[in-house]
C-alpha cells in the first residue's frame, strides 16, 4: 500500500495549478547538429509548455528525429542549449534522459516479446525482497496500478508477445510512467498510431489527454493531419533541418501546413520528359495483399492500374502506405495464399508466385535496401551482376565465362560503374556504384517491366543524376517502369503519372500535369472510412 | 585465405619432419608408406568434409554425417553378407540411402523452416537408432572370399585396394578423395549450381529475389552431403572389414574442423573445396605425427582443439 500512496502523491505533484498552464517545460535555444558533410539541424528555437501537446511536423529528412534524439540523450554532441523547467539540461545518454523524466516512444517498439507485462514495466529496476530475490508480488501490484493509469485491462502476467500492437504501445507508455522516483515530465511520441487500429488509437489519445491534465508535456510527431489538428495545442514545422515556425493549432489549416512543410522550390534535376507511351506492358486488377488478420501489418487493398511501355509510373505515399509491398507483391515475394487479384503482362494473364516466376514473366526488381535484399556483398561484381540472368550464360549447366565477362563489361561501361575490375567484391564499391550493379543485374534479365524501389536512396547527387538519366534512357528504349519513392522531387520530375497510396489503398492517380506536392500529400494522408469502423 | 591454409600445411609438414622419430637413420614421418597412410586417413574425413563444405557454403550445417556413415556402413555390410546382393547393387543402394537421408534433411529444413542444426541433429539421433536396429546391435563382420556366405573380394579391392603407380602403392581411397574434390570444385566454380550455392549462403534474401531456387539448392547440398557420407561408409567398412552402428562417431566434428581450417566461413558464402581438402590433410598429419611421437590420445584431442581455434583466428585476422 505504501507504493500506491507514493504513486498518488506524484500525480498530485504534477497537478499543482501553477505548473499546469503557464510554465515552460522544455526550451530549445539555437539547437543545431552536424553530421559529416551535412547540417542536419540548425538554429532550432522553440519551447514546449507544461501540460501541452506539441506537434512536430516536417517531411522525411526535415530533422525531426535528429531533434528528438538530442532530447532523449542519444546525441550528446550538438550546438545550442536545452532548458528543462528553466534550468540548462545536459544529457550524457538515454539513461540520463529517463532520470530527468523524459521518455520517448518510438515508432518501432522496443519490447522483449517473451517477457510478461510486469517484467517489461520493471525491466532493469526490478524490486527486490530483502533476500535479494525478485519481489514479484510487489512488481505485479505496482504493475496493475500503472496499467490502470493507461486504462489497459490486461494481466501483469500476460507475455508481451500475446498483446496486440496497440496494447504493446500502451505498455511502452506505462513503462515511461512507471519511473518510480523520476516522475514523467516530457513524453515524446514518434508516429505512435502508424500501426494502430482506430479503436486503439482512440485509447492512446485518451491516455495522452490524461497525461496532459496531469501536467505532462508531450511532443507528438506525426504525418497524420487529422490527429495533429485534434490533439495538438501548437504545431512546430521543420524543413530541411531549419526551424520554420510554431503556430497555435487554431490558427492553422491543413493546406497552409502542407505549404509550410514543403516550402522549397523543386530542384529540377531533369527536364520533364516527353512521354511517348506505347502499348500496355502490365495491367493489375484488384490486387490485394492479405495480412495475418491481426489488423497489424501493411496489406494492400484492391489496387488496379495499368502501365504502358516507355512510361514511368510513380508510386507515392507516406511511410507504411504500401509502396514497397506493392512492388514486392507484383514480384511474387509473398505466397500465393496471401495475394488476390490478377496481373497481366503484355496482355497475357500471368501467375507470379515467386521471384523466379516473376523474372520469367519479364519483371525485374531493384529493391529498396541494396545491402540486405539486392546484393550479396561478399561476392564479386561479376557474380552479383549475372546472378539473375545466369541461365543465359549456361551451356549444359556450365558457365560460358567469356560470354559472361563480355556481358558484365558491357554493363560496366554502359552504366559507368567505377570498379577496379569484375572480380572485386561488390561490398567494397561506393553506394552509387553498388546501386548501379544492382540495376545492371536487373537489366541483364532483359525485363519488360522494371520495378524500382527507392532507386536513389543513400547515394550522392552525382550518382543520383546518372541513375535518373539511365531511367530515362530505359523508358525511351521501351521499358515500362514502376518507380516507388519517398522523395517528392523524384516523383514529380521523373514520372509521367503518379499513383498515390494511403494505408494500402490507391487514393489518387495523377497525370504529370495534375501532380503537385500538395495534391500528392493530400491523397497520401487520406484516412479511409472503412478502417475506422473496424 | 586458401594460401593461408596451404601455408599452414607446409609449415606443419616441416615441423612434423623435424619432430619425427628416426629409425635406422630414416625419418619415419617422411617414409613414403607413412605419407600414404596419412592421405588414406585424410581421404575418409576429407570426402565427408567436402559434402559438409557444400552445406556450410549455403549457410547450413550437417551434424548427421557421422550417424549416416554408420547407417550406410550397416546397410552395405548387410547387403554384402546377409542379403548377398553383390558388389554393384550394394554400392548403388548404399549411396542411394545416404542421398535419401540427406534429401530428408534438406526437405525438412526448408519445408518446416527449421534450422539445419536442429534437423540434422534429429537425423543424427534417428540414423544411429536405425543403424542399431538394423544391425541388431552388433557389428556385421565382412568375410571376403569366394564361399557361398562370403562377401565378394571385388568390393574390398574397389574400396580398400591399392594401385601401383610409379613404384608406389597408392591406396584407392585417395583416388576417390581427389576425384570427388575435383568434381565438386568444378561444380562450385564453373556451373550455375555452384553460383547458386555461394549466393544462397552469401545472402539468402538477395538470392531469392534474384530468382535463385533457394530451397532446391539447399535440398541438393544436403542430399550430396548424405551421399558423400555413404561413400565414406563404403571406404570405411572395406578398410576395417565390418560395418557397425557405432562407426563414424564424432566424424561430423572432424568434417566441420577440416572445412573451417580450410577457410570456410560458418556464416556461409565463403570457402573452397581445395581449402577443405587441405584442412583434412592438416588434421590427418596432426594425428599421425602425434601418434608417431607416442603422445597420449587425450593430449592429442586437446592439441587439436587449440589448433582449430588458432587456424581460424589467423584467417579472421587476415580478413580484416
Amino acid at each position: 500500500m505504501k507504493e500506491l500512496r507514493r504513486g498518488g502523491r506524484n500525480i498530485e505533484h504534477n497537478l499543482l495549478p501553477t505548473q499546469a498552464t503557464a510554465a515552460t517545460m522544455l526550451e530549445f535555444r539555437y539547437v543545431g547538429k552536424n553530421f559529416p558533410g551535412v547540417q542536419a539541424l540548425r538554429d532550432v528555437s522553440f519551447s514546449v509548455d507544461t501540460g501541452e501537446v506539441h506537434a512536430l511536423v516536417g517531411e522525411n529528412g526535415a530533422g525531426k528525429s535528429t531533434l528528438m534524439k538530442i532530447v532523449s540523450g542519444v546525441y550528446t554532441d550538438y550546438h545550442g542549449t536545452l532548458f528543462l523547467e528553466g534550468r540548462p539540461l545536459t544529457l550524457c545518454g538515454p539513461q540520463d534522459a529517463r532520470r530527468y523524466g523524459i521518455a520517448i516512444i518510438h515508432q518501432e517498439l522496443n519490447l522483449i516479446p517473451e517477457l510478461t507485462v510486469a517484467e517489461t514495466l520493471f525491466l532493469g529496476r526490478e524490486p527486490r525482497t530483502r533476500w535479494g530475490t525478485l519481489d514479484s508480488r510487489r512488481m505485479k501490484r505496482e504493475a496493475s496500478t500503472v496499467l490502470e493509469r493507461v486504462s489497459l485491462p490486461v494481466s501483469p502476467d500476460c507475455p508481451v508477445k500475446r498483446l496486440r500492437v496497440g496494447e504493446q504501445q500502451l505498455v511502452e507508455i506505462a513503462r515511461a510512467l512507471e519511473q518510480g522516483e523520476h516522475p514523467l515530465r516530457l513524453l515524446i511520441l514518434d508516429e505512435p498510431t502508424s500501426a494502430l487500429s482506430a479503436a486503439e488509437a482512440e485509447r492512446l489519445f485518451e491516455v495522452i489527454g490524461d497525461l496532459k491534465r496531469q501536467g505532462v508535456a508531450s511532443i507528438y510527431i506525426s504525418h497524420k493531419f487529422d490527429e495533429i489538428f485534434r490533439l495538438a495545442d501548437r504545431i512546430t514545422v521543420l524543413r530541411d533541418g531549419a526551424y520554420i515556425g510554431t503556430y497555435p493549432t487554431g490558427e492553422m489549416n491543413e493546406s497552409a501546413l502542407i505549404r509550410l512543410m514543403v516550402g522549397r522550390p523543386l530542384t529540377d534535376l531533369l527536364p520533364p520528359q516527353t512521354a511517348n507511351p506505347g502499348e500496355e506492358a502490365m495491367r493489375v486488377e484488384g490486387l490485394s495483399l492479405l495480412t495475418n488478420g491481426t489488423g497489424y501489418g501493411r496489406g494492400l487493398d484492391n489496387i488496379s492500374f495499368s502501365l504502358r511501355r516507355g512510361e514511368i509510373l510513380g508510386v507515392a505515399g507516406l511511410m507504411g502506405a504500401g509502396r514497397t509491398e506493392l512492388l514486392e507483391t507484383l514480384f511474387g515475394v509473398y505466397g500465393r495464399g496471401q495475394v488476390r487479384g490478377r496481373i497481366f503482362i503484355a496482355g497475357r494473364k500471368r501467375h507470379i508466385g515467386s521471384p523466379q516466376e516473376a523474372i520469367a514473366a519479364g519483371l525485374a526488381f531493384v529493391t529498396e535496401d541494396r545491402k540486405t535484399q539486392s546484393l550479396i556483398s561478399i561476392l564479386s561484381v561479376r557474380h552479383n551482376m549475372t546472378l539473375a540472368a545466369l541461365k543465359g550464360f549456361l551451356r549444359a549447366g556450365v558457365i560460358q565465362q567469356p560470354a559472361e565477362r563480355a556481358a558484365v563489361q558491357e554493363q560496366v561501361e554502359r552504366l559507368r560503374i567505377k570498379t577496379p575490375g569484375d572480380a572485386v567484391t561488390v561490398g567494397t564499391l561506393s553506394g552509387g556504384n553498388q546501386q548501379k550493379v544492382a540495376l545492371a543485374k536487373c537489366l541483364l534479365t532483359a525485363p519488360s517491366v522494371l520495378l524500382l524501389d527507392e532507386p536513389t536512396r543513400g547515394i550522392d547527387v552525382g550518382a543520383k543524376a546518372e541513375i535518373y538519366r539511365l531511367i530515362h534512357e530505359l523508358a525511351e528504349g521501351g521499358a515500362a517502369i514502376l518507380l516507388a519513392s519517398s522523395e517528392m522531387p523524384e516523383i514529380l520530375s521523373l514520372c509521367d503519372r503518379v499513383l498515390v497510396l494511403s494505408h494500402g489503398r490507391l487514393t489518387a492517380e495523377l497525370t504529370q500535369a495534375e501532380a503537385t506536392q500538395e495534391r500528392i500529400l493530400e491523397a497520401a494522408t487520406l484516412r479511409r472510412a472503412t478502417r475506422d469502423a473496424a | 585465405m586458401r594460401f593461408q591454409s596451404l601455408f599452414g600445411l607446409i609449415a606443419l609438414l616441416l615441423v612434423s619432419a623435424l619432430l619425427s622419430p628416426v629409425n635406422n637413420g630414416r625419418n619415419v614421418f617422411l617414409e613414403p608408406q607413412n605419407l600414404l597412410n596419412i592421405v588414406r586417413f585424410a581421404s575418409e574425413n576429407g570426402i565427408i568434409a567436402i559434402g559438409m563444405t557444400l552445406v556450410i557454403l549455403t549457410g547450413g550445417i550437417d551434424l548427421s554425417v557421422g550417424a549416416l556413415l554408420a547407417l550406410c556402413a550397416v546397410c552395405a555390410a548387410a547387403c554384402l553378407m546377409r542379403y548377398q546382393v553383390g558388389t554393384f547393387p550394394t554400392v548403388l543402394l548404399t549411396l542411394a540411402l545416404g542421398a535419401l537421408a540427406g534429401w530428408v534433411n534438406g526437405t525438412v529444413t526448408t519445408r518446416l523452416r527449421l534450422q539445419s542444426f536442429i534437423t540434422t541433429l534429429a537425423m543424427l539421433s534417428a540414423a544411429r537408432g536405425a543403424a542399431s536396429l538394423w544391425s541388431g546391435g552388433y557389428a556385421i563382420p565382412l568375410a571376403f572370399g569366394m564361399g557361398k556366405d562370403d562377401a565378394p573380394p571385388g568390393f574390398r579391392s574397389l574400396f580398400a585396394g591399392q594401385i601401383s603407380l610409379l613404384g608406389l602403392d597408392i591406396p584407392v581411397p585417395l583416388f576417390y578423395f581427389v576425384s570427388v574434390g575435383a568434381a565438386v570444385a568444378f561444380l562450385l566454380k564453373r556451373t550455375g549450381f555452384g553460383r547458386h550455392v555461394y549466393a544462397v549462403g552469401g545472402n539468402e534474401t538477395a538470392a531469392r529475389l534474384s530468382g535463385v531456387p533457394v530451397s532446391r539448392v539447399k535440398v541438393i547440398v544436403f542430399a550430396f552431403s548424405g551421399m558423400l557420407a555413404a561413400l565414406a561408409a563404403l571406404l570405411h567398412i572395406a578398410l576395417v572389414n565390418q560395418g557397425s552402428h557405432i562407426d563414424g562417431a564424432g566424424y561430423e566434428l572432424n568434417a566441420i574442423a577440416a572445412a573451417v581450417i580450410g577457410g570456410t566461413s560458418l556464416a556461409g558464402g565463403v570457402g573452397t573445396v581445395l581449402g577443405t581438402m587441405i584442412g583434412a590433410l592438416i588434421l590427418a598429419i596432426l594425428d599421425n605425427i602425434l601418434g608417431l611421437r607416442n603422445i597420449q590420445s587425450e593430449y592429442q584431442l586437446i592439441l587439436k582443439g587449440i589448433i582449430i581455434v588458432l587456424a581460424v583466428a589467423m584467417q579472421r585476422r587476415q580478413e580484416r
